[in-house]
């Protein structure tokens, strides 16, 4: 396999509050995209995905570990990350609250455009051109019909696809994609996801997505890799992992997907733990159903889920979990 | 098996400086004790105007046909008295989005007892054990009845939502998009403990949302709302799985079953925007979007037919060649 | 192919006039706010047009030709004052004074309280704090005594005490554009900004100003407010200009010759209903301008 063109390594991110716990939001991740690829981040509120996605953006630093960019680490000047934000770009959940309300669709996708001043680097292009063609491949046709616009005149879908056409006007290498049609109404979801799927076939974008929902890693990620708590406790393949899941977390979490009737129902009790108190072992072993019913004593391995931690998922290609329960990933 | 709910030939439109507004143009639903009945739809389609009905919350400006029936009485007409009764004491709501729907200067243990209080259902009795009962009957501590809203984690606050509903022993409760904003594992808590509280207290559920897998899987019968009308009717499942009419298509499509092959790598959606209540569509509302529509559709008003025993659907194609139509919506 | 960037730009600008003609359309159904509106219109004009509508000779205390504090009649509308001038004409010259201070000092409270309270909202380091400690020392330093002192350090002149009056307002804008500044770099549209690369200036000049200017334009109508009636006040404790008649200088005089013993009411009454005029003038424009930014917010979300 070629070289990945984003490699994380050993990552960890930790908040503190003044005087308070510290919250270690990512503790120990590592985690490769190949180039052209999707692959979706999914995990619940207090997972640290959203804070994984917000530091490969070079949004937060991280406490330990390495981003790697296209073989160079993540720049921590200025400068070099001005250069690196065109090269790996975010579309934010809420379309709405991520557009300037005082700026015409026009003003907010030239953004990008005029900071990194794109117009001087291209020969014969305007802005004008540019702004056009990045509205046109995310679908806003004709472009010049939006570009006065207001977002309050929109509706959630285009709006949407204003940010994702301010991400593109840059041409941006990788994606990230938070939660990126959440908000949106059901029947045009589909519509959005097809539209990063075409960008991906079209200009080789590589996307990387965060979200909660499975649904959404089966109909457009290669892979997928489900966090908890600052970890990833299962990653692999779309159609491995969520046909046949490894981790006891990963079982429950598909089957309570409604859809999933045939599947029966592991409801988790409690809350999604604190990540400033991760609990020892396993971090999952609180709440972890092989443990209560007794999968795990029978297979021994009880003493290991409670007090022994397990080593950062390795994630390379095949299909793995971390859990003592699983003997040995799959090759 | 007692009708709580009676819904006949409602219509609600707003006046305003631009005209009246039709958001519910003709709807009619019931709702028996003991009986979970799905409201689909998406922003736009007049199902939080039909839910302002049923407690009489509608705005001012809004005109109201057809009639409402809680528990037998007609909620338009009835006397003040009558209708401070008939709220929360006969019917109640969960409203959409808990962390605005509460107080965030007042305990919500205070803000449970409120409605308690209001109608003195525990007459000189303790308001304080009662609101601990409705704690513990909705899954949370009593002690919790001391915290702020902002304290409480999402699906707490949704379970406190459904307490204050649950306070004067209502017998009816409507739910307004109860789980949308919810992790996963959190909506299938909050949609047990739904589940549970209809069977243990007889009560009638009217959910709404519009998530048409969440409908499917915890209903017994679904109605898909489009432009103010019923499209679609039946039992919740029927119409998850095998719908009929192509908008409750691309409701049910926008989840896709995980495991399903053909929904790997291809999103489904619905082109354009939910129309816009002042500017209808001739005919079929649904025929600028629909992916089969007929010539004949942008001129008629759709026929309801009955696709099989109690499962009426609006839709000219019902009845029609069957299996090519279906067979057009599912390529 | 599209027209060159220039013509986007034109286009812009003319949606943006369009918007302007909107807001005007929207204030002029308010009707207390075009009463405002008018009132503070005609203040205007009477102070442009002070030499067409009284002879300037006739603040010349010399040259004074009435009794003393003798009452309206033809010749004097407004009787006269303890020099024999008209109080009228006094009283037109002086709407001059008032204005120019009232609205020389609000500029330089608004621009330096805006400046201050956007810095110092959107940088979280050390300069931010600075800006804001600073900002809260002159909001307990009290108006009066150092209105006193700097009037007698730098002079008393219609310079000083816009300056003094300037000097003094700002920090209550300034905290206020800050919470506002604050509030809104939360939202993520401010965040898209920086991951598309922008910096500190360009974040707050393109997003947080515009977002912020409804909170500024209500501030400022109040902002005018406070700066006449400290002009009116300073000018009565006697640290005015004391060769140039303001309505707070009428004030002064009336008071220090006995008019409101004497009862010559038309020395004191009508300064002191001209400022009240013109505060309330621009508390009711105020007022509808709030009313409109607020709903086209609500109507937004």
């Amino acid at each position: 396999m070629s070289a990945p063109l984003l490699s994380v390594r050993d990552l960890a991110v930790a908040f503190s509050s003044r005087g308070g716990p510290v919250a270690r939001a990512v503790d120990g991740v590592d985690l490769e995209v190949g180039s052209r690829e999707v692959v979706a981040v999914v995990g619940e509120s207090g997972s640290g995905k959203t804070t994984l996605a917000r530091t490969i953006l070079g949004l937060e630093r991280p406490a330990e570990g390495t981003v790697e960019f296209d073989g160079s680490p993540l720049p921590s000047t200025v400068r070099g990350l001005r250069a690196y934000r065109r090269r790996v770009q975010l579309v934010l959940q809420d379309p709405t609250g991520s557009l300037n309300p005082r700026q015409t669709v026009y003003e907010s996708v030239a953004e990008g455009i005029r900071i990194h001043r794109l117009v001087m680097e291209s020969d014969d292009a305007t802005e004008v051109d540019l702004v056009d063609q990045a509205l046109t491949r995310s679908g806003l046709r004709p472009a010049e019909r939006f570009f006065l616009r207001y977002p309050h005149e929109l509706s959630g879908g285009q709006r949407q696809r204003v940010v994702i056409a301010g991400a593109l006007a840059l041409e941006p290498d990788l994606l990230i994609a938070d939660e990126p049609v959440s908000s949106l109404d059901a029947s045009i979801r589909g519509e959005i996801l097809a539209l990063l799927l075409r960008l991906r076939d079209e200009l080789g974008l590589t996307v990387l997505v965060i979200t909660h929902d499975l649904g959404l890693a089966w109909n457009i990620a290669d892979r997928i890799a489900v966090m908890y708590l600052g970890r990833l406790v299962e990653c692999g393949p779309t159609e491995r992992v969520l046909a046949d899941p490894r981790h006891p977390y990963t079982q429950a979490l598909l089957s309570v997907v409604p859809e999933m009737r045939h599947l029966e129902p592991v409801v988790l009790t409690g809350e999604p733990p604190d990540p400033t108190r991760i609990p020892d072992g396993c971090r999952f072993h609180p709440r972890c159903p092989a443990l209560a019913d007794g999968r795990a004593a029978s297979a021994g391995i009880d003493a290991a889920c409670r007090g022994k931690p397990l080593p950062v998922l390795d994630t390379v290609d095949h299909h793995s979990a971390a859990c003592w329960l699983v003997e040995s990933p799959s090759g | 098996m007692t009708r709580l709910l009676e819904i006949e030939g409602l219509e609600v439109s707003y006046r305003t400086v631009s005209g009246e507004i039709p958001a519910v143009r003709g709807v009619d639903l019931t709702v028996d004790a003991g009986e979970t009945v799905g409201l689909a739809g998406e922003s736009g389609c007049g199902k939080t105007s039909l839910a302002s009905t049923i407690l009489r919350l509608q705005p001012a400006n809004a005109t109201i046909r057809g009639s409402v029936r809680v528990g037998g009485k007609d909620v338009q007409t009835l006397g003040w008295r009558d209708l401070r009764t008939l709220r929360w004491g006969e019917a109640a709501m969960v409203f959409q989005g808990a962390l605005h729907s509460l107080n965030p200067v007042q305990r919500v243990g205070d803000q449970i007892a409120e409605p308690i209080v209001l109608h003195d259902t525990v007459p000189g009795g303790d308001v304080r054990a009662r609101v601990g009962e409705l704690l513990e009957q909705v899954g949370l501590p009593p002690e919790r009845a001391r915290a702020y809203p902002h304290q409480l984690s999402g699906g707490q606050r949704q379970r406190v939502m459904i307490a204050m509903a649950l306070a004067c022993r209502p017998q009816l409760i409507v739910a307004d998009e109860p789980t949308t904003a919810l992790d996963v594992m959190v909506q299938a808590q909050v949609l047990d403990l739904l589940s549970s509280l209809v069977g243990e207290l007889r009560l009638g559920l009217l959910m709404i949302s519009h998530d048409l897998s969440v409908l499917g899987t915890t209903c017994s019968r679904v109605a898909v709302m489009y432009a103010g009308r019923i499209v679609e009717e039946g039992p919740a499942w029927a119409v998850f799985q095998d719908p009929r009419h192509p908008y409750a298509g691309a409701l049910s499509a926008a989840f896709p079953r995980i495991g399903d092959r053909a929904a790997r790598y291809a999103p489904t959606g619905l082109t354009g925007d939910p129309p816009d209540p002042q500017l209808l569509p001739s005919g079929c509302t649904f025929h600028p979007r629909c992916p089969v529509a007929l010539d004949e559709c942008s001129v008629h008003d759709p026929p309801i037919r009955l696709a099989a025993r109690g499962r009426p659907v609006a839709c000219v194609l019902v009845g029609r060649e069957g299996d090519e139509r279906s067979a057009a919506q599912r390529s | 192919m599209s027209g060159s960037t220039p013509t986007q730009r034109q286009l812009a600008w003319q949606r943006r006039r369009q918007s302007a003609g909107r807001t005007w359309a929207d204030f002029r159904r308010h009707r207390s706010g075009m009463f405002g509106l008018g009132i503070f219109v005609l203040f205007c004009l009477m102070a442009l047009f002070a030499p067409l509508l009284a002879d300037e000779s006739g603040l010349d205390v010399t040259e004074a030709t009435g009794g003393v504090l003798e009452g309206p009649s033809w010749d004097y509308p407004l009787g006269t004052d303890q020099n024999g001038r008209s109080v009228l004409t006094v009283l037109i010259w002086g709407s001059r004074v008032s204005l120019m201070v009232g609205l020389l000092a609000t500029a330089i409270s608004m621009v330096l309280g805006t400046l201050v309270g956007l810095a110092s909202g959107h940088y979280r380091n050390f300069f931010g704090s600075a800006l804001f400690r600073v900002t809260e020392w002159f909001l307990v330093v009290p108006f009066l005594p150092l209105a006193i002192v700097l009037a007698s350090v730098l002079g008393p002149s219609l310079l000083t005490i816009s300056f003094v009056i300037g000097i003094t307002s700002w920090p209550g804008t300034a905290l206020l554009i800050r919470a506002q500044t604050m509030s809104i770099e939360a939202r993520p549209y401010l965040e898209r900004a920086r991951v598309l690369g922008a910096g500190d200036w360009r974040q707050m000049s393109r997003h947080v100003l515009p977002n912020v200017m409804p909170m500024v334009f209500a501030n400022t109508t109040l902002t005018v407010v406070i700066a006449i009636l400290s002009e009116t006040t300073l000018s009565f404790l006697g640290l005015g200009d004391p060769l140039r008649e303001s309505w707070g200088a009428m004030l002064d005089q009336a008071f220090e010759v006995g008019a409101i013993t004497t009862g010559a009411w038309w020395f004191f009454l009508p300064p002191g209903i001209c400022v009240m005029l013109i505060v309330m003038s621009f508390l009711l424009i105020g007022q509808a301008l709030e009313e409109i930014f607020n709903p086209r917010l609500r109507e937004r979300s």
